[in-house]
Parts: structure tokens; sequence; C-alpha cells
């Protein structure tokens, strides 16, 4: 009788070491990437419906804002992570959430849907005519989150991954640049404080482990069909935030696995969004230009684990 | 040891064995089928000379997109690593078939089995004559066919339901064969080639009609 309690005893004491391990490996996972942001922004404004997509695009941008938070929250790979699309994308939140992260964080990632407009800016000596910005939550004619301002509230450089859904600021001639007093104009020098990242990162990755998203010339609506079944724009930014979450897989990974999902072509590099796609010109009623969306830096950083990769 | 002891020890067995079991991930169990499935695919299709290399599995994840209607999707990551070449090879699984492989050289130059053309155009057909031997696919035949006659770049050759779109980027060229339906696209083959290699390859025959009613 007393062997048979010793027995079950020791069988009892294996399981619970097993079972401890394998809940401590679990959790151990969770714990190695306690220092990452993954921050959304995205204005209400979607006004005009030939040049904004009208209310079914504000609709989408909402349910796939909050579709791409809901995935990376799920994984908890970000410790701070936060949807503030819609009337939490106001300028002085931004600024002070740019902040926060710096502070606060070693790997910032962000996602912003919405628009672009140019601006003037009030700071003495500034030699670069216009600035660059987004639209908050109300949008058109309202306060705009100011390019400078962003830059201003930098302090460890951790915004890593910044992908803007918006027109205009992946071209070449949009990024930007930082003049000797620390002022800043563009969305990419003024959100990671740079202005050397290469301008082709899906071919050519630059090994910076930084990377910026953003279009050139027009961005394509989330309610675009891809062409292909039934998938829309929405859909790929959807599956690429998926993929990306996956352990090791690179920010080219996902471009590729949520191309092809979405697309007749296999690749991110064979389909319109890298090839090109034409969007109607609004400076020339009944013409159309070719737009892109540029991946710039480095294609192969990994965003799983709250880019801890870097 | 009494019948009563070996009745509690076997239990006891029992449920450290299904603890244990419980934790590991679901694709765990098909991932060895999916790397033979895919490194088959590599040397027979792409003529990879997988032995050249330390192959590592970066893990595979299951999902059941709406879009499929519920048949499994399994997604992955291999990287191949050589002496002189790594390669990065992403796969999809569809309903169990290999639906989408993509391989990026990340250093030097892969090793092959064959020498390989420079040409993309025989580059395309040798590629679909091993993918028709791989699957033992007569189907393939037609696709085979259509690239029989000069294929000019960024065109489109239309043979009976069959069409062959071919386009050159700054990034790749690409082979598209596509059945077509009273003018709508259905399934087909893709496949596309990057600085001189092997880049990407889809198969959507078996579930494109199911995209349709998505």
């Amino acid at each position: 009788m007393k062997k048979t309690v010793a027995l079950a005893f020791c069988m009892l004491l294996l399981f619970v070491l097993v079972f401890s391990f394998l809940i401590m490996s679990i959790d151990n996972e969770a714990d190695s990437h306690r220092d990452s942001a993954f921050i959304i922004w995205g204005t209400l404004d979607y006004a005009n419906e030939t040049h904004m997509g009208g209310e079914p695009e504000r609709d989408a941008s909402r349910n796939i804002c909050d579709s791409i938070y809901c995935l990376v929250f799920d994984t908890q790979q970000y410790v701070y992570c936060n949807n503030f699309w819609g009337n939490d994308t106001q300028p002085n939140q931004v600024y002070g959430n740019v902040s926060y992260c710096e502070e606060n964080y070693n790997f910032t990632a962000i996602f912003y849907k919405g628009h672009s407009i140019g601006a003037n800016c009030d700071v003495e000596g500034c030699e670069f005519g216009e600035h660059w910005t987004l639209y908050a939550a109300e949008g058109y004619k309202h306060e705009y989150i100011l390019d400078y301002l962003i830059h201003d509230s930098l302090s460890s450089i951790n915004h890593d991954f910044v992908f803007l859904w918006t027109c205009g600021y992946g071209a070449e001639d949009m990024i930007g640049e930082i003049d000797k007093n620390g002022h800043s104009v563009g969305m990419m020098a003024s959100w990671m404080n740079t202005t050397d990242l290469e301008a082709d990162g899906y071919a050519t990755s630059d090994g910076s482990q930084r990377c910026f998203i953003g279009f050139d010339i027009y961005s394509i609506f989330f309610i675009t069909k891809t062409g292909y079944g039934d998938f829309n724009y929405g859909d790929f930014a959807s599956l690429f935030f998926e993929y990306a979450m996956i352990k090791d897989w690179t920010v080219n990974d996902a471009l590729d696995a949520a191309a092809e999902e979405t697309h007749l072509q296999s690749s991110f590099g064979d389909c319109q969004l890298y090839t090109g796609y034409l969007m109607p010109d609004p400076h020339g009623p009944g013409d159309y230009v070719t737009c892109y969306m540029r991946i710039w830096g480095d294609g192969n950083l990994k965003l799983g684990e709250g880019g801890v990769g870097k | 040891m009494n019948l009563r002891t070996k009745k509690v020890c076997l239990f006891l067995i029992f449920i450290v064995a299904s603890a244990a079991f419980a934790y590991l991930p679901a694709a765990y169990l098909t991932e060895n089928s999916n790397a033979d499935e895919v490194l088959l695919f590599l040397e027979e299709v792409v003529r990879i000379d997988v032995s050249k290399y330390d192959v590592t599995s970066l893990g595979t994840s299951v999902t059941y997109p709406d879009w499929l209607n519920g048949l499994p999707q399994v997604t992955g990551k291999y990287t191949l690593d050589g002496e002189t070449s790594k390669l990065d090879v992403l796969f999809k699984f569809r309903s169990g078939t290999l639906s989408w492989c993509l391989m990026r050289v990340m250093e030097g130059s892969p090793h092959y089995l064959d020498v390989q053309s420079g040409n993309t155009g025989y580059m395309a057909k040798d590629f679909l004559e091993r993918y028709q031997d791989y699957l033992g696919d007569s189907e393939l035949e037609a696709m085979r066919n259509i690239l029989d006659g000069k294929v000019a770049d960024n065109s489109t050759t239309t043979l009976g339901n069959l069409k062959l779109t071919m386009s050159v980027t700054s990034f790749s060229s690409c082979f598209d064969w596509r059945y077509t339906l009273e003018g709508t696209d259905c399934g087909g083959v893709d496949v596309s080639f990057h600085n001189g290699h092997f880049y990407a390859f889809g198969d959507d025959r078996q579930y494109y009609p199911i995209v349709i009613t998505k």
C-alpha cells in the first residue's frame, strides 16, 4: 500500500513538473517582448466620396483597424497595444503618445489610415516652406498632425516601423529632411529621424532593422477590389499584419503572403501595389496616375515578438 | 505490483501523456509531412539541391479562412542554410495541397541539381514540365502547349479557354496560365522569376471557385 502511495505521489510530482515546464515556457515567450508598443491612428473624415471613398471607406477603415488591433493584441507580443482610430486621433494625443512610446519602449510600430495635406509652420527660421501633415479625427480644415511636431516628440528614436496608409508620403521627394537645428519636414524624417533608408526595402533590404511603408502619389482605398476573388485592400492590410505577427516572419514575408492571398499574383513584387496601380487624378478629370506602395529600409525587419529581433 | 497499483500507474501515465500532447501545437503534427512536401517540390520542380542545405522549420500556423469555406490553410516558413547560400522559403497548403511557394535568396546563389537556363521562357517551360511530373497532372499539358509558340514580353495569348499572361517588370518575369469561363478568370497556375532564379509559384485551380462565392 505504501509503495502504491509513493508511486502515485511520484507520478503526480512528474505531472506537476511537466505541466509547470510547459506553462513556464509559454509564459517566457510572452515575457520576452515586454518593451514594444503598437499604435493605430486614423481619421474619421471620409467626406469626399470620389477622393476619400466616402462612408464605405470610413466604415472599412474602422473595421480593418479594429481587426488589426485585435489580432496584434491577441498575440500578446506588444505590451502596449492601442487602437486610437477615430475620435482619439487628436494632434496633441499623437505627439504625447509618440513621446510616451519613445520614453518607455524599445520598439514602436505605427499604423495610420487617413489622408495627407500640406501646411505652413510658424517656427522661426524654417526654410522648408511647405510642411506635411496627417488628418486628425475631424479632418479637413481642422487641426492637423504636423510632421515637425511629431519629430519634436522623439527622444530615443524607437519608432522603427511606421506604416502610413495615406497619400504621398512614400514618394522619394516626400521622405523629408531634418535641418541643422533639428527642425524636420516629411513623415519618414519626422517619425523615424532618418532620411537614409533604402528606397526599395522589398527588393534590397538595407539591414537597418527599420522600415517605413507609404504610398507614392495616391494611396489605394481599403474598399477597392484587388481583382482576385472578392478581396479588397482592407483584406490585404489586415492579412499583412496577421502574417507579420508570426514568429520569424519578416515584413517582406508578410507582404508576399498577404499579396498572394488577395491578388492573382503570387508575390508582393508581382502585384500591382509594387508594379503600379492607376488612380483617378483629382487635378485632371478623366486622367489617371500610376501609384505605388513603397517599402523603405529593411524588409527583413521582424514585427513578431514585438520587434524583439531588432 | 498488484493489479490496483498497475491500474493507478497506467492512469497517471495516461494523464501525464495527455497533458503533454495537449500542449503540442496542432500544426506540429503535420509539420513533418509539410516539410517533406515542400522540400520535394524544391528538389523536383525548382531543382534545388536540398542535400546541400541545413533545413530549419520556423514553425507553421493553421487557419480556416472564411473564403476557403472552412478548409484548412497551413502557412509556414523554412530556412535553407548552405555553405555558400541561404534561402528563405514560404509556403501555404490549402486543403492539404501545396498551393503557394516563394523562395527568397537571402545570400549567395542557390545550389541547383542541373544547369539552369538563363532564358525565362525556357525556365517557365521547364518549371511547368517538372511540375506536371511532380503532380502527375495531365491537365498541365495544355499550359505547356501554349508556351510552345513564341511568347512576347508583356503579352497575353489565348488558346481556347486557357489564357497565358506574360509580364515583365523591373522586379520579375511572371507567367500566369489561367482558365477563363465566359471572359471571367478562374483557377490557374503562375510562376515568377527574379534575378534569374525561381521566385514564386501559385496554383489555385483546386479552390478558386470557392473564392468567387466568398
